[in-house]
């Protein structure tokens, strides 16, 4: 299959292209800009190229057979996280509308879930965040994104599966918001025992090429977790390791936190009313997003796409951090 | 906000970043509805709409103005797009608040305002800095004499605009700034212009060094400097690309009283008073001033930013200013004169030939 991966260059991008070479597919590699792009051998087309002008990439476009959707902004404010991402996007649906290519295998996340009202477990029937403006930039564009994803796959009758991962890290990622904020000599670990949806960056990679040769009749969603297993203070403590930094790792009970958020919210609101704003850490639905004790189920992975991932946590560690940790 | 006692309709056209702080100091008045908004992309218009709570959203901005019967057109598009949609507002009878730069050229403002008077509707750009909080207490000083007589007025802009990430260097989709003259810088010139001539008078002349410090860099100048003759005081306008840390710094100097202002971080100002005592009293009594000042203003800051409190002051206050002089067929706020003679410096700022 000819493969067209949006945001090549990226974090998760890079080890998608790999796993799609290994795999046997020919890859048509988009890139914003050559700097940083790995040297990927001479059968990789590499289109350096801006979603937001189609007439750069719509050539290499015409000649895929499949297009995975990888690229968004991870950082910003609201507005430039929703122009890099969605409009990017809209821009690439239209261009990709213009095509042949019926295949698309959408990377979106987790992050719009509704956390506040996800019970017990999050899974793909949970419920999606109704007012995702509460759980700022990212989430915002990346629910948009996902919109547009879906709304215009219905209407072109494209085969669409949206992966939403959890945390994806590896080496170059290794620092994830669920494990709390340091400040200083001291790490605050909200929740401690509470399990990570973690997904090494070559497991994520390999779902996705896993699920690319699918051809669902109508919109199928796989979240995509390695297993909810690890907890923050497991990670926590691997990753301090791995930095040789001598960091005081103290625990902080979740609903600790999430009563001080609730308490800052109400004095914000009593204070200044409905336009009040606080630090993420303090707004209760932002906590949650990132902290909540649930666990996440890898069912719809192993039922319907038959995946699992192939990295454990322990290789993973020793690939990412060099070192042998997760005893 | 007072506003006025008759509902206010107003459209947006242009969803970009500017466009959050009109639709947040519009949601902050009472009888003014927003009643739609139009973007030329169709998801940012919904994903807009849907934010705020905007009834209607279009991507056709004619196709609203027929549809919606609104008394007030606010355009935050890029300054390319201003002359002509401008026009089409003013000639549908609409008043027009404008993103500046409003055009770039002394013709196309002096058609603009033909129209406007023929329709006998307000035309103004966004001078919202003249309504800024630390800019109407430095009036208030100068009004009631305290400052004494201006003898000086800098206005310095520190921003770096190639930092990481910055949306000045995309290659791909260049900035609308990068087509002004002057560059980026350009798009910062109304509003320093403005608050130079508001406390140093009429300009009467003007010189300039333009300087590029980074070849590579796509921005054609990183440095602006110029010294402006005014009918008051002297004026001195830079921007600086290099200047760390940011900062929107606003100077004036009396016979009576120093003020400073940064316009980044409102409410501050800084007040230093000419003082008769024996040394080293004065000294220590406006140092002992400033750091009571400082402190209360950075805490005023930090509470401003809690309550949710936009740094972009001055906006609301300008439009409450606007539909208020409109409803009671005053005369608008920032007069089309003001806006023309801004347009001039601007202009002279940017002549080709002193940029050489």
């Amino acid at each position: 299959m000819r493969v067209f991966v949006t945001g090549a260059g990226g974090f998760l991008g890079r080890a998608t292209v790999q796993k799609l070479l290994d795999d046997g597919h020919e890859v048509i590699a988009m890139v914003r800009s050559h700097a940083g792009s790995p040297a990927w051998p001479p059968s990789v087309e590499v289109v350096q190229a801006d979603l937001r002008v189609p007439s750069q990439y719509e050539a290499a476009l015409s000649e895929a057979d499949a297009v995975v959707h990888v690229a968004a902004a991870v950082d910003g404010d609201e507005d430039q996280q929703f122009n890099s991402t969605v409009l990017a996007t809209e821009k690439f649906l239209d261009a990709l509308a213009c095509s042949s290519v019926r295949r698309v295998v959408h990377i979106s996340t987790i992050a719009i879930y509704d956390w506040h009202n996800t019970k017990g477990e999050m899974n793909e029937d949970s419920p999606l965040s109704e007012n995702v403006y509460e759980l700022g930039p990212y989430s915002i564009a990346k629910m948009w994104q996902e919109r547009i994803v879906k709304e215009k796959a219905e209407s072109h009758n494209w085969h669409l599966t949206i992966l939403r991962p959890g945390f994806v890290w590896g080496s170059e990622r290794p620092n994830l918001a669920g494990m709390g904020r340091t400040m200083g000599p001291i790490h605050l670990m909200f929740g401690p025992f509470t399990r990570l949806p973690l997904t090494y960056v070559e497991n994520c990679a390999h779902c996705i090429a896993k699920a690319l040769p699918r051809e669902p009749m109508a919109p199928e969603v796989f979240n995509v977790f390695d297993s909810d297993s690890v907890r923050v203070w497991q990670y926590c403590r691997a990753y301090f390791r791995a930095q040789s930094r001598r960091q005081l790792l103290v625990p902080v009970p979740y609903y600790v936190g999430l009563l001080t958020a609730h308490l800052a919210g109400l004095t914000s609101r009593i204070l200044f009313g409905p336009t009040g704003r606080l630090p993420s850490l303090l707004v209760a639905r932002r906590y949650e997003s990132q902290f909540k004790p649930i666990r996440y189920s890898t069912r719809k992975l192993r039922e319907v796409l038959s995946w699992t991932p192939p990295v454990s946590f322990k290789s993973a560690l020793a690939k990412a951090f060099d070192v042998k940790v997760g005893r | 906000m007072t506003t006025t006692n008759t509902e206010i309709v107003t459209v947006l056209i242009g969803a970009g970043a500017i466009a959050r702080e009109h639709i947040t100091a519009l949601q902050s008045m009472p009888n003014v509805t927003l009643a739609a908004i139009c973007d030329l992309s169709p998801t940012r218009a919904r994903a807009i709409s849907e934010r705020y709570e905007i009834a209607k959203s279009y991507t056709d901005y004619l196709e609203m103005l027929d549809d919606i019967p609104a008394d007030w057109a606010h355009i935050t598009t890029p300054p390319s797009s201003h002359y002509g949609i401008s026009a089409q507002c003013l000639e549908k009878g609409l008043n027009v608040l404008c993103e500046k730069p409003i055009v770039p050229s002394r013709e196309e403002f002096s058609e603009l305002r033909e129209i406007a008077e023929k329709n006998q509707v307000f035309l103004l750009e966004n001078q919202n800095l003249r309504f800024h909080s630390s800019v109407r207490k430095i009036s208030r000083l100068i009004e009631t004499g305290e400052l004494g007589e201006i003898v000086d007025v800098q206005v310095h802009l520190a921003q770096n605009l190639e930092g990481s990430g910055s949306p000045y260097l995309d290659k791909h989709v260049p900035h609308f700034g990068l087509g002004l003259p002057g560059g980026v810088i350009g798009d910062f010139l109304p509003h320093m212009a403005y608050l130079a001539t508001m406390f140093a008078g009429a300009p009467s002349s003007v010189r300039t060094i333009w300087k590029n410090v980074n070849a590579d860099s796509p921005l054609p100048y990183h440095e602006f400097r110029a010294q402006i003759q005014c009918q008051t005081a002297p004026a001195t306008v830079a921007f600086s690309c290099s200047a760390q840390p940011a900062g929107f710094w606003l100077r004036v100097f009396g016979t009576k009283l120093f003020v400073e202002a940064n316009l980044f971080e409102p409410p501050r100002l800084q007040v230093r008073k000419h003082r008769t005592q024996p040394a080293p009293l004065p000294s220590l009594l406006n140092g002992l001033s400033e750091a009571v000042s400082v402190s209360a203003s950075t805490l005023a800051s930090v509470w401003r930013k809690l309550g949710g409190r936009s740094q972009y002051d001055g906006l609301a206050e300008l439009i409450d200013a606007c539909y208020r002089s409109q409803q009671k067929g005053q005369p608008q706020p920032v007069s089309l004169n003001d806006i023309a003679e801004n347009i001039n410096l601007v202009k002279a700022f940017t002549d080709p030939e002193l940029m050489q």
